[in-house]
């Protein structure tokens, strides 16, 4: 007798959550149908308006409220976008969709037409992209500096440097392991800058370890081998990688790792939600947003992880 | 081999918590002697013969042997009611019935010749196990018993999936198999016919008790029991 | 479509990076886990004891153990600060073979299990009524199991060559060293390489293929026609080997 209620009870409450989850699911569609679609019934408009009064209660409900936000691990892992999310979808009522992915992959959805807004950091591509007529314009608004890190002691040198390609030259002279994120992505891109600027070719090379990974999974695999790597500063000390590497070198001139917005142009994807990528950008760069941008990590890391542009201002 | 003996089954229980299946009073086996199991579906003819073959453990038994042997030195054959063939060859899983036997190969080939010739399966040697029709199947696996030098035979329905000329062959291999090894035969049947012919004795088994024990003869035609005369009434009309 | 023709003329070039990276692919961990796997199994299928019913329980929860797990579990016990760390096994090919043998392991084991507790009750009376040793009765179980078994063996191998998530955690993804196809897909997908990450799919897929036809071609020539019976017959050891 005792056995069987509990069964009931456990089946009574599976069967609660996923009516749960039906309705959600239901409310969400019949939301965004609603908006779609001007012939749309009554009663659909009003659960579309109790579902973004759910989200927002100050701004009214954008024709199309999803934004897709196509970005680098780098601004998503630093918990820059999770922290600026809450209050950008307070003040204009679209709800951010954030993809997050090494630079080339992120630019990748803006071509293929699966992002709204780029915000991504490898100036050269992000200007090929505008020029091949996938993105409207290049927005540069914030910057932050790659940091190059390293085990504590420091065995190749690299404090005594004053420039990022010194440092990797050290670092090849005393042939310490180097993990290089090896994605295409905007800090491998970067890397890749200062090798060439050093006159090395590291590729193939036994201290050289391709690691083929995102930010974090490179720390950690710079912090089991004990190596350096070039990463940008928020994913570092947002990362456990920090308690057994260092900052062995930061804020050099070579090293300043500028954020651009990129809003997909519609005349390649009639589909794209323009307005939406207009009121992020818009928004991105208004002061409120400036204000946040400027103090975000001051409480955690004691300083900010990333500054604005002057220019952005 | 051991010579004549004699089997004294003083208790043997078989119970599944409070179920019992099996519980017999005092009763003995005679070696040379052909005796037949008969009884109803669920009496406790499988689960006798399974605690007799080792394959089971009774809850509780007392067995014991008159004469030099003991129950464990008894060699013991035993076809369970599914007969099972390896999926070898058909010669394979006869002549693997002798592999402890250490004899010769051309000794173990030509015994497994006879055992399958026996039983009318000679020309199926080299077919595989895993092909063969029920009745096939069983013909194999009395040729695995047939083929070694047996204490005591144990039968469970030997001839259920056979026609009535594979069953005549199969009786009068087993006649034959008694007669020159002097063998004890003890053989589950729910047909009181084929008791008739196989055997001497008749054990009749009622709700896991034995019920009737006496020469087959006396046993199928003038029961003692309420349960035996309602077990062969169904086999009068 | 230039992809493709780039993958599979890259596959084809001796010491090209992809070429390498199948070979680290194809000498994935599914012998090992079988050589582990089929006897605990084996030995759990045919023993009747105290908390077997346990063990089938956590076996069956083994089987399903997410992959990214079984890698965490490795990669802490190799880490520089885990008990193993001094040997510098992470990011190093025998690093993903642990992890994939922990996740493979219970996956042939519970399959030979079950394979093995079908038919056992039924092998276990005939063979015990013929008179046949423990031995000889274990030769034979394993015998009318062999089908099975080598179904269980690709199953671990296709496991180990489709698994992404535990090899990327403990073997890094290191090029020329323990990058294999699924992380090298994973790869080029971040990189926004899609068209190739899809071709080098289509390789991985190749593969499996022709593996799996010589599997097949083999199962047939070992098992002959009684493939159906084998099956028939387990299921029937099943049902009567609750009845006792």
């Amino acid at each position: 007798m005792k056995k069987s209620t509990t069964i009931k009870l456990l089946l009574a409450t599976v069967f609660a959550a996923m009516f749960a989850l039906f309705m959600v699911a239901c409310s969400s569609g019949s939301g965004s149908a609603s908006s779609a679609s001007a012939s749309a019934s009554s009663e659909a408009a009003s659960s579309a308006a109790a579902s973004s009064e759910a989200a927002s209660s100050a701004a009214a409900t954008p024709a199309n409220p999803v934004l897709r936000v196509s970005t680098t691990t780098s601004v998503n892992d630093s918990g820059l976008l999770p922290y600026l999310q809450p209050t950008f979808e307070a003040d204009t009522g679209y709800q951010m969709e954030v993809t997050s992915a090494g630079t080339g992959a992120a630019i990748k959805k803006g071509e293929t037409g699966d992002a709204d807004v780029l915000l991504v950091h490898a100036k050269a591509s992000e200007e090929e992209f505008v020029n091949s007529g996938f993105g409207v314009e290049r927005i540069p608004f914030m910057y932050n500096y790659f940091v190059i890190v390293g085990p504590e002691d420091d065995p190749a040198g690299v404090a005594n440097c004053t420039t990022a390609a010194d440092a990797f030259k050290a670092i090849a002279d005393s042939g310490q392991t180097f993990v290089s994120r090896g994605d295409d992505s905007g800090t491998n891109k970067k890397e890749l800058q200062i090798w060439e600027a050093a006159g090395i070719t590291p590729e193939g090379l036994d201290w050289y370890v391709n690691a083929g990974a995102g930010m974090g999974a490179t720390l950690t695999q710079a912090a089991e081998r004990q190596g350096y790597t070039l990463t940008d500063k928020g994913t570092f000390l947002s990362n456990d990688a920090k308690n057994s590497l260092k900052i062995v070198l930061g804020e050099a001139d070579d090293m300043k790792n500028t954020y651009s917005m990129i809003a997909i142009s519609p005349e390649k994807w009639p589909d794209t939600n323009i307005d939406g990528a207009n009121a992020f950008i818009e928004w991105m760069t208004s002061e409120k947003a400036s204000e946040l941008i400027a103090n975000y990590g001051v409480e955690e890391y004691g300083e900010p992880l990333f500054y604005l542009l002057e220019s952005a201002k | 081999m051991n010579g004549t003996f004699s089997v004294e089954l003083k208790t043997m229980r078989k119970q599944y918590g409070d179920r019992i299946v099996l519980d017999t009073g005092p009763f003995e086996l005679e070696s040379g002697r052909s005796y037949a199991l008969v009884g109803p579906n669920g009496s406790g003819k499988s689960t006798l013969l399974r605690i007799l073959a080792g394959v089971e453990t009774a809850t509780a038994s007392s067995v014991k042997v008159k004469g030099e042997a003991t129950y464990e030195s008894l060699t013991v054959g035993y076809m369970p009611q599914k007969s099972y063939v390896f999926g070898f060859t058909v010669f394979r899983n006869v002549s693997l019935a002798l592999a402890t036997a250490n004899l010769p190969r051309d000794e173990v080939a030509k015994r497994a010749e006879q055992a399958l010739a026996a039983v009318g399966m000679e020309d199926m040697a080299n077919a595989r196990g895993g092909g063969l029709s029920g009745g096939e199947a069983q013909r194999v696996a009395l040729a695995r018993l047939l083929v070694q030098d047996l204490d005591v035979m144990l039968l469970d329905e030997p001839t259920a999936s056979m026609d009535i000329a594979g069953t005549m062959l199969v009786e009068k291999a087993l006649q034959e198999y008694r007669d020159r090894t002097g063998c004890m035969l003890v053989t589950a049947t729910h047909a009181p016919s084929q008791a008739r012919r196989i055997s001497d004795a008749a054990i009749m088994l009622s709700a896991g008790a034995i019920v009737e024990f006496g020469e087959t003869e006396t046993v199928l035609s003038a029961p003692t029991s309420e349960a035996g005369r309602e077990f062969l009434s169904y086999w009068m009309v | 479509m230039d992809e493709l023709v780039q993958a599979f003329s890259l596959l084809f070039t001796p010491g090209s990076e992809l070429s390498q990276i199948v070979l680290l692919t194809l000498q994935m961990s599914a012998v090992i886990s079988t050589v582990i796997g089929v006897p605990l199994g084996v030995c759990v299928g045919l023993y009747r004891f105290r908390g077997k019913r346990l063990i089938m329980r956590i076996l069956n929860t083994l089987m399903g153990l997410p992959p990214v797990l079984a890698g965490l579990i490795v990669f802490f016990i190799l880490s520089r600060s885990g008990p193993l760390g001094s040997l510098k096994l992470l990011y190093t090919l025998p690093a993903m073979v642990t992890a994939q043998v922990v996740l493979i392991t219970p996956i042939v084991c519970g399959l030979s299990a079950t394979a093995i507790s079908g038919v056992a009750p039924l092998v276990h009376e005939t063979a015990h009524g013929m008179g046949l040793t423990r031995k000889r009765e274990l030769l034979c179980l394993l015998y009318e199991c062999r089908s099975q078994l080598l179904s269980i063996l690709f199953v671990a191998f296709g496991r180990s060559i489709g698994e992404v998530g535990a090899v990327m955690l403990v073997g890094g993804n290191v090029q020329y060293k323990t990058r294999v196809m699924t992380t090298a897909i994973m790869l080029e997908t971040n990189m926004g390489h899609f068209e190739y990450a899809v071709a080098l799919g289509i390789v991985l897929l190749v593969i499996s293929f022709v593996i799996n036809s010589i599997a097949l071609t083999l199962q047939e020539r070992t098992s002959g026609v009684e493939t159906g019976v084998a099956w028939n017959a387990s299921r029937g050891g099943k049902l009567g080997g609750d009845g006792r």
